[in-house]
C-alpha cells in the first residue's frame, strides 16, 4: 500500500503520559494538521514543555503513541529531526561562540542550509552575528534561537515560548515569519502562557492544565463570540434606542454626540447603524479573546489567569477528547 | 549582510551519520582544545624542569632515597633514582603524568556530556539529525587527538630536558611508550566521565569519580606491593596498568594498554546505551 506521507498530520499524539510523580502530562491526545499554526497554552507547570520534549524525542513517555510527520520520532529520529525546527524554552547557547559560529555548526549538523535564507532571517530579526553569544542580551540570544529553528525551512517548527524576552516590534516580525511558514504549507506548534500572545498567529489553541488537555478551540470561533468595546463620535446625538435594539449590542451609553457600546461577535450591524449619521471618529477595541476563553471555560478561569489555586478539572462537556 | 552558513543548498534528507559525527567532534575540539593544550604545555614545562633538576638535586636525592625503607620508596614511585630514567619515573611518570592525563580525559568527557546538559545546549544539538549515539562517539573522536596532543607536549618536555642536561639517558622509544600508556589512561578517564554523564550524573560527579580512580590507583599502587597478601590488589590500580611496568625503560606494555582500552570500550558502550535511553530535560 502506498501512503502519502505528506497527508499524515504534522503531530499526532495519542494517550501520551509522562508521569513525574503526580505532575507531568497525562493521557494527552493532540493532532496538528499540516499547514496549521497551533498555540499551546497553559499556566506554569501545565506540561507544555514536557509535551514538546516528547515530540522532539528528548523525553520518552510511559504510555501512548507519538507520530511526527507520519513517523515515530524514536525509531526514525534523524529523518524526523531533519525536517523539524526547535526552539527550547529558556534557550541556552555556547557562550564563547558567536551567533555566526553557532548557526554554522547547527547548519552543518543538518547537512547545510540555504545561506541566503539564513541571511534574510538574521536581517529581519536584526541578529548580531559577530559577538560572543554570552555577551548578548536575553532577547538577542532568543533571536539566534529563532533563526536556527527556521533556517532549514523545516516542515514542522516547534517553538517553546518563542516571544519570551522579545520587544514588541520583533514579536510582530516573528508572528509574520510564522504566518509565512504556515502559508507555505508548513506547520507551527508554539507554546505560550497567554492567548493574546498567540491569537494573531494561531489557527487553533489547545489549553493544557495540570498535564491534561482541557480545551481545543479555533481562534476564528473565539473571535465570533468575542466581545469588543466600540466608541464613536457622531455629528449629532445618536438614538440610543435604535442601537439597543441591535443584535449582540449591549451596554449602550450615549453622552451628547458620543456613543459607547459593547458588541458581541461581528461589529457589522453597529457600524451600519452608525453610518446613518456622519461618523466623526470610531474606535473599536481589539477583542480580548482571553476573556472569551475564560468565560467559555469558566471554572478553570482562576488557574488560567495564573493566580493558581484552581482545581484544574474542566467541566466534562468541555473536556476535549480527540483534540480536533 | 551575508548568511553565516557558508554551506551549500538544503539536503533532501538527513545528512550521513559520519558527517554529523565529524561536525560534532570538530565542535567539541573547538570548545575544549585549550584544556588539552594547557595541560600539555604545563606537563612539558614540568618535564623540562624535572629532567634539568636531576644533576643537581635528583642524583643526591636519589642516593638518599635508596636508603629509604622500601614501603616509603614505593609510595613515592617505587623506582630507583640513581639513574636519570629512574628519577624521571619517580618524579614524573609514576604519579604526575598519570594524574594529569586521567584528569584531562575526565575534564573533556565531563564537559562534553554532563557539562553540555548543564549548560542546556544538548537539546539544541539533539533537535538536529545528530543522534545520541553520535554525540557520545564524537566525544571519543574529539578526545583521543586532544589526549595525544597533551601527551605529545609532555613527551617533548622530557626530551628537551634530556637534551639540555645532555645525559643522554632517556630513550626516545621509552618516552614514546610511556606517553602511549598515558594516552590509554586518558581514554579511560574520558570514557568513565562519558558513562557517568550518560547515566545522568552531573559534571562534578563525573569529574569527581575520575579523580577518585586516580587517588585510589595512587594509594593502591603505593601500598599494595608492600603489604603481604595484598599484591593482587595492585591490579585494581589503573596507574599500575598504565605505567606499572616501567615503560620508560621496559618499553610498551601491550597487555596493560589493552586492559585500559578494553575497560574504556566497555564504559563507552555503557555511555551509548545509557544516553540512548535517558530523558533529556535540558
Ligand atoms: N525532569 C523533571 N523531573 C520532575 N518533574 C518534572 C520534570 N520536568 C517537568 N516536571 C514537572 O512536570 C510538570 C510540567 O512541566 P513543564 O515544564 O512541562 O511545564 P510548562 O507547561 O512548560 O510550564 P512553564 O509555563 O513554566 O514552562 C511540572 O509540574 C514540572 O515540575
Ligand atoms: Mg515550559
Amino acid at each position: 500500500m502506498v501512503r502519502d506521507p505528506a497527508a499524515d498530520p504534522a503531530v499526532d499524539l495519542r494517550g501520551v503520559t509522562k508521569d513525574y510523580g503526580g505532575v507531568g502530562v497525562f493521557d494527552l491526545d493532540l493532532r496538528v494538521e499540516r499547514g496549521e499554526v497551533v498555540g499551546f497554552l497553559g499556566p506554569n507547570g501545565a506540561g507544555k514543555s514536557t509535551t514538546i520534549r516528547v515530540v522532539l524525542d528528548l523525553v520518552r513517555p510511559e504510555a501512548g503513541t507519538v507520530r511526527v510527520l507520519g513517523l515515530d520520532p524514536r525509531a526514525a529520529g534523524p529523518q524526523v529531526r531533519a525536517r523539524l525546527g526547535f526552539l527550547p524554552s529558556d534557550l541556552a547557547v555556547w557562550g564563547r561562540a558567536t551567533a555566526r559560529q553557532a548557526l554554522d555548526h547547527l547548519a552543518r549538523l543538518r547537512g547545510g542550509v540555504d545561506p541566503a535564507w539564513t541571511g534574510e532571517l538574521c536581517r529581519r530579526l536584526d541578529v548580531d552575528l559577530d559577538r560572543p553569544l554570552r555577551t548578548l542580551s536575553t532577547g538577542n540570544r532568543q533571536k539566534v534561537g529563532l533563526v536556527q529553528a527556521l533556517a532549514h525551512r523545516p516542515d514542522l517548527v516547534v517553538l517553546d515560548e518563542p516571544t519570551m524576552g522579545l520587544d514588541p516590534l520583533v514579536q510582530q516580525e516573528v508572528q509574520r515569519l510564522l504566518r509565512e511558514t504556515a502559508d507555505e504549507g508548513r506547520t507551527v506548534l508554539l507554546s505560550s502562557h497567554t492567548l493574546s500572545e498567540v491569537e494573531r498567529v494561531a489557527d487553533r489553541v489547545a489549553v493544557l492544565r495540570r498535564g491534561r488537555l482541557v480545551a481545543v478551540e479555533r481562534v476564528a470561533a473565539l473571535k465570533q463570540v468575542a466581545v469588543r468595546r466600540v466608541r464613536a463620535e457622531l455629528d449629532r446625538e445618536p438614538d440610543a434606542g435604535a442601537f439597543r435594539r441591535l443584535q449582540g449590542v449591549r451596554d449602550v451609553v450615549v453622552d451628547g454626540r458620543r456613543l459607547e457600546a459593547v458588541v458581541e461577535g461581528h461589529v457589522d450591524a453597529l457600524v451600519k447603524e452608525l453610518a446613518r449619521s456622519t461618523v466623526v471618529s470610531l474606535d473599536v477595541e481589539e477583542a480580548d479573546l482571553e476573556e472569551v476563553f475564560l468565560a467559555m471555560y469558566a471554572g478553570d478561569g482562576r488557574a488560567a489567569a495564573g493566580c493558581g489555586g484552581g482545581d484544574g478539572a474542566a467541566a466534562p462537556g468541555h473536556r476535549a477528547g480527540a483534540a480536533r | 549582510m551575508s548568511g553565516p552558513a557558508r554551506t551549500t543548498a538544503p539536503p533532501a534528507c538527513a545528512p550521513r551519520p559520519g558527517a554529523v559525527v565529524r561536525e560534532l567532534a570538530r565542535w567539541d575540539v573547538r570548545q575544549r582544545w585549550r584544556s588539552a593544550a594547557g595541560t600539555g604545555a604545563a606537563l612539558g614545562v614540568v618535564g623540562v624542569m624535572v629532567v634539568a633538576l636531576y644533576p643537581s638535586v635528583g642524583r643526591s636525592l636519589g642516593d638518599l632515597a635508596d636508603q629509604l625503607p622500601a614501603a616509603v620508596a614505593n609510595l613515592l614511585g617505587g623506582a630507583s633514582t640513581s639513574t636519570l630514567a629512574g628519577w624521571v619515573e619517580f618524579e614524573y611518570v609514576s604519579i604526575l603524568g598519570p594524574f594529569a592525563l586521567l584528569l584531562l580525559g575526565g575534564v573533556l568527557g565531563a564537559g562534553w556530556l554532563a557539562g553540555a546538559e548543564e549548560e542546556r545546549t544538548t537539546a539544541l544539538v539533539l533537535a538536529t539529525p545528530a543522534t545520541r549515539r553520535g554525540v557520545v562517539l564524537a566525544a571519543l573522536v574529539a578526545g583521543v587527538p586532544l589526549l595525544v596532543l597533551a601527551a605529545a607536549l609532555s613527551a617533548v618536555g622530557l626530551l628537551v630536558g634530556d637534551a639540555l642536561v645532555a645525559e643522554g639517558d632517556l630513550s626516545l622509544g621509552g618516552v614514546v611508550a610511556v606517553h602511549l600508556q598515558l594516552v590509554g589512561l586518558g581514554v579511560l578517564g574520558l570514557a568513565l566521565a562519558l558513562a557517568v554523564g550518560a547515566l545522568g550524573g552531573r559534571r562534578a560527579l563525573a569529574l569527581g569519580l575520575v579523580g577518585a580512580v586516580g587517588v585510589v590507583s595512587f594509594l593502591v599502587d603505593g601500598f599494595a606491593p608492600t603489604v603481604d597478601g595484598l599484591a593482587w590488589a595492585e591490579r585494581l590500580s589503573a596507574f599500575s596498568w598504565a605505567v606499572g611496568s616501567s615503560p620508560l625503560t621496559g618499553g610498551l606494555d601491550g597487555a596493560g594498554l589493552a586492559v585500559l582500552l578494553g575497560a574504556a570500550a566497555a564504559l563507552v558502550v555503557v555511555a551509548v546505551v545509557a544516553h540512548e535511553r535517558r530523558d533529556l530535560h535540558a
